[in-house]
């Protein structure tokens, strides 16, 4: 079998204003470094207003999956923007638990639960009107 | 010469080792690569490998199978997986800032604990204590959540921090691995 030199970190997926991240490989350090520069750029790209973390993809996840996280947030929450995840494992569970993440990404049973959910959100500040 | 310091945390209680506990590591160290994992441990196993991030699924990966022998359940597992992850990520980029270096791993059992020690000889961490505070990061530009040491005490029962400033860093952790009973999964179950 030929191995995949440049393979991705996780595979991502635009639904509307959504942008869908989800990991392949464990995300620890090697792996968060990828995702954090491959994220970005799709968020640049498509737009991304919100962003759904699948975790269905893998079972393992340390503190630099935190950073990931917390870093992607603080890049859509300044234009409204919310985030979520769904696929959640036992393992994971415990590390996003742990950290106290769940405060700022709600947690749902799949992809369409979520999208609902991240569509249905008012967010803060779109009715604003600009330049008040 | 900068001065050791020593940290043990049991039960998420930290504290300060006295010196001279700290001494004896600082004498230790040194001679220790080539012996087992420490005193009383058995089928110790020690393994060095380059400080690479690359490195870190591997060293979770080869500390995971160690434990195996053990019969550990899935989550047990876990916990040993995401402990050595953080001790190596720190290792990699707190040490040697990513630069070159070598970390070394030793993996030991008593009883039904299995004992794990993840060296390097990098930069030395200032204030150990602090460093052991969740959320505490000196890598906030690199999006370090600064959870490393806490998933650790989290995860592991018992945690040993030495380090000295620009000699290296020694992290100890101890894990109690249950005995099987009321049909608990275990991760080895069902091969």
């Amino acid at each position: 079998m030929e191995r995949q030199e440049t393979k991705k970190a996780a595979q991502y997926e635009q639904c509307g204003p959504v942008l869908i991240i989800m990991p392949v490989q464990e995300l620890d350090h090697c792996c968060a470094v990828q995702v954090r520069q491959e994220a970005d750029e799709q968020i640049e790209r498509g737009g991304a207003l919100h962003l759904l973390f699948d975790f269905s993809g893998i079972h393992f996840m340390d503190s630099s999956g935190i950073g990931v996280i917390m870093g992607r947030y603080k890049k859509v929450i300044f234009q409204g923007g919310n985030i979520a995840c769904c696929g959640v494992g036992a393992e994971i569970d415990r590390i996003l638990t742990l950290s106290g993440l769940y405060r700022i990404m709600p947690r749902f049973g799949d992809r369409k639960e979520a999208l609902a959910a991240l569509g249905k959100k008012r967010m803060p500040g779109a009715d604003i009107p600009s330049g008040n | 010469m900068e001065q050791i310091q020593g940290v043990v945390s049991i039960a998420g209680e930290r504290q300060v080792l006295p010196e001279e506990k700290c001494r004896l590591f600082g004498a230790a160290r040194g001679q220790r690569t080539k012996e087992q994992p420490a005193k009383g441990m058995e089928n110790g196993v020690s393994l060095q490998f380059a400080a690479q991030s690359r490195n870190e699924s591997f060293a979770r990966m080869v500390a995971a199978a160690y434990a195996a022998q053990l019969n550990p359940t899935l989550e047990e597992l876990a916990d040993i997986k995401t402990a050595v992850s953080e001790a190596v990520t720190n290792a990699v980029i707190h040490g040697y800032g990513e630069g070159d270096g070598t970390i070394c791993m030793r993996l030991g059992l008593s009883g039904h604990e299995v004992w794990i020690e993840v060296e390097d000889w990098g930069a030395g961490i200032a204030d150990v204590l602090s460093a052991m505070e969740p959320m505490y990061t000196t890598r906030a530009d690199m999006e370090r959540s600064g959870m490393g040491f806490a998933f650790m005490e989290a995860f592991m029962d018992e945690l040993e921090v030495y380090s000295q400033k620009n000699c290296g860093t020694l992290v100890c952790m101890k894990k109690k691995i249950s005995q099987e009973d009321m049909g608990t999964r275990r991760a080895c179950d069902g091969q």
